[in-house]
């Protein structure tokens, strides 16, 4: 990969924003290109900025992450959508597979290392929605 | 439960004067209604002796024609003195007394007999208004009162201002005795223009379309009515329908010159306003006799104390009204509920409703609803209250406490939906803010174990934020418990609690304390509490501008009381009526045995005040 993998994070904490930013930042060939606070900011920021990977918050208000995954899918395919949840994710683990997203990861889990694999993992498969880290 | 806290029930709805109270017929009305007696006794024997002083006379129209006077004046009187139908009732003297003057066509002198035909033009009319106004002597509907206001227009402008003009008054007239040989008219000014010919008959057509207009006016309220008001109104119908009938015979016997048909129309209207005041009379006597027989049936059935729904039914079947209804005093739910404690709006002369309260001595009881027709019969009305006074009082007794309990279990359901509401801002706070900020911390940690051998630099920068993140997260979690129960009121009691909220209020806001270091329960404090701390709130939201606001707690009685007062805009609270925070603070209060009263006048402030007493 020569251009960086353009990274916009989704979620309505300001803490978790901040310190996604750290992260994005200290990983190697990654960098961000924006933030949303809400689902339907997400569905705008995606058309605007065209990011090839998308940090998904799944607990927000009005529309939560799942759907606002299954929006972005049906208009454009092409960003990967890693939804993620400081709550227990085997509880979501049931509707985040079926929404079409590529992974669901625990936010306490996340670390550059994690960041590198997830993308390479689906990034390598080629379109959003495989079967294998789910 | 104590409910001082509710507002008190409107005027309208307190009972008024109770039937057993109401007044007997004052003297001086017994001194107008002998004298009215006499007074029609006296033009009744005129009429007849009038009417034989001509010496042809007809002992048939004679009799009758008497007893048009008499008869409406003695019904009228009878239904006056009863105070029922008592306006009806005066409706019916005055026309027995007017008629006397109808009764002065039997004679043969000319100016008599003029004066008797010119009276006669009322008849119609009066008929008519009296048709209409049964049983309550008053024009209830638009439709009523165009029909009353043409006939009497057709008698003012078509008849009257013509009586200069026609030599001699129509033939055929049915409360004289002269047919074709009658004396001509005593005011005719001596010329007849020849429009009379054709005014007479139109006169008379438009007269006839207005009783038309009249009978389909009484058909309509037939049909619109209840069965009880049926009842009394078809005999109405009945006779307005034959009055019609014969008035049209004789308008085409006059114009056709048949005397069969003038002759038999004439004998039906003589008889027509005698026999209206018996009907009018058999009516009055029915509800009577009625009563004489049904209330002895419901005293036997009310002996087995009946259980409400039966209690009613019984009071219906008496009343014959299906649609009765009963309310009970419930000074728990400030106003009249059904047996089960639903409160029902008591409003009279609403959809044809009639109330009657029932009381004793100043004691609301209850209060029936029921047709209006019932309103006439006032003694009826008594007796079956004064019969079903004991049952009506235990049952108001049962209905008082089933408005309390449901009072009650809506408090509970209140206040059970405001611990839930509390638990889930509890949760969501927690996890919007400390669970993400420890999240974070959880994530930054990781990182810095990560890069800490490739970027040494920004590793340093990272681990030096951790300290503050911490420190972030800890006040977060303060802020919340103190949101859920201050540790300043545990540990320091009302005055300190109170103290921080007021130094951190949006308006000035002055404590007075005077609990002396005595604490309470811990209920009770938490109640104070947070009542005070809502109050002083809705003061910054809604005040306006509230430029100080003061909060006093003090011991009262055997008790806490509590006033947070405010000099802003005020607000109305019987419109407002009760916000999510006054119903909460209600609840709170109302849980403890306690009371919460709003007082707040537009301009000058509002003063919030709540009392607890210790258990």
């Amino acid at each position: 990969m020569d251009d960086p993998v353009a990274v916009l994070t989704v979620d309505d904490s300001p803490s978790f924003l901040r310190v996604a930013r750290q992260l994005i930042a200290a990983t190697p060939g990654f960098c961000s290109v924006g933030e949303a606070h809400s689902g339907e900011d997400a569905l705008a920021a995606v058309e605007l900025l065209r990011p090839d990977l998308v940090l998904l918050d799944v607990r927000m208000p009005a529309m939560d992450g799942v759907e606002t995954t299954r929006h972005l899918i049906k208009r454009d395919p092409h960003p990967i959508i890693l939804l993620v949840s400081s709550d227990d994710p085997e509880a979501l683990r049931d509707r985040a597979r079926r929404c079409g997203a590529a992974a669901l990861v625990r936010k306490q889990e996340l670390a550059p290392s994690v960041l590198r694999r997830l993308w390479e993992d689906h990034a390598g498969a080629g379109a959003a929605g495989s079967e294998r880290s789910m | 439960m104590d409910t001082s806290h509710l507002t008190a029930a409107p005027a309208h709805l307190l009972p008024a004067k109770p039937l057993a109270q109401r007044a007997p017929p004052r003297a001086s009305h017994g001194a107008w209604m002998a004298a009215t007696g006499f007074l029609g006794v006296v033009l009744a024997a005129v009429s007849l002796a009038l009417a034989f002083r001509t010496g042809d006379a007809q002992p048939g129209v004679a009799v009758l024609n008497a007893l048009s006077v008499g008869m409406p004046v003695a019904v009228g009187l009878y239904a006056w003195w009863r105070q029922s139908n008592e306006r009806f009732g005066l409706l019916l003297v005055a026309v027995g007394l007017a008629y006397f003057l109808v009764t002065l066509a039997v004679s043969r002198d000319e100016v008599i007999y003029s004066l008797g035909r010119i009276a006669a033009f009322a008849v119609g009319p009066l008929v008519i208004y009296v048709f209409l106004t049964f049983p309550t002597g008053r024009l209830e509907s638009r439709a009523s009162r165009v029909v009353a206001a043409g006939a009497a227009l057709t008698v003012a402008v078509l008849a009257w201002p013509t009586i200069p003009l026609t030599r001699e008054f129509p033939p055929y007239f049915p409360w004289g005795d002269c047919t074709t040989d009658c004396p001509a008219n005593a005011f005719f000014s001596g010329s007849e223009p020849g429009i009379m010919t054709v005014l007479a008959p139109a006169r008379e057509a438009i007269f006839f379309v207005f009783l038309l207009l009249g009978v389909a006016v009484l058909a309509g309220r037939l049909r619109a009515a209840s069965a009880l008001q049926r009842r009394t109104l078809v005999p109405v119908l009945v006779v307005a329908a034959v009055w019609l009938a014969a008035l049209a015979v004789l308008f085409v016997g006059r114009r056709t010159g048949n005397a069969a048909l003038t002759g038999a129309a004439s004998w039906v209207l003589l008889a027509a306003i005698p026999l209206t005041a018996v009907g009018v009379l058999v009516g009055m006597l029915q509800w009577r006799s009625y009563a004489g027989v049904a209330i002895p049936r419901l005293i036997g059935r009310l002996a087995a104390h009946p259980a409400p729904p039966d209690l009613r039914r019984v009071m219906s079947d008496t009343l014959n009204d299906p649609s009765l209804r009963i309310a009970y005093w419930a000074p728990a739910a400030g106003g009249y509920v059904s047996a089960d404690g639903v409160p029902i709006e008591v409003v009279p002369d609403r959809e044809g409703r009639g109330v009657t309260p029932v009381a004793v001595d100043d004691r609301p009881v209850a209060a029936i609803i029921h047709d209006r027709v019932l309103n006439d019969h006032p003694e009826l009305l008594e007796a079956v209250a004064a019969a079903a006074l004991l049952v009506l009082d235990r049952h108001r007794l049962d209905a008082d406490l089933n408005a309390s309990i449901r009072q009650l279990r809506e408090s509970q359901g209140r206040i059970l939906a405001a611990a839930d509401r509390e638990r889930e801002r509890i949760e969501r706070n927690l996890h919007d803010g400390a669970q993400q900020r420890l999240v974070a911390l959880r994530m930054k940690l990781a990182l810095v174990r990560e890069i800490a051998g490739t970027d040494p630099g920004r590793a340093a920068v990272l681990q030096g934020e951790l300290g503050r993140d911490v420190d972030e997260a800890l006040d977060e979690i303060r802020d919340l418990a103190r949101g859920v129960y201050p540790p300043l009121l545990a540990s320091g009691g009302l005055p300190d609690a109170l103290a921080a909220v007021a130094s951190s209020a949006p308006v000035p806001t002055t404590v007075r304390c005077s609990t002396r270091g005595r604490r309470f329960s811990r209920e009770i404090e938490s109640a104070v509490y947070f009542c005070c701390r809502e109050a002083l709130q809705n003061a910054g939201k809604h005040g306006g501008v509230a430029r100080r606001v003061t909060i006093v707690v003090r011991p009262q009685g055997d008790g806490l009381a509590f006033d947070v007062t405010d000099d802003g805009d005020g607000f109305d609270v019987e419109r407002t009526g009760a916000g999510t925070g006054l119903t909460n603070m209600s609840d709170r209060l109302g849980a403890l045995g306690g009371t919460l009263t709003v007082d707040s006048r537009a301009g000058v402030g509002t003063a919030i005040s709540g009392r607890i007493p210790l258990r």
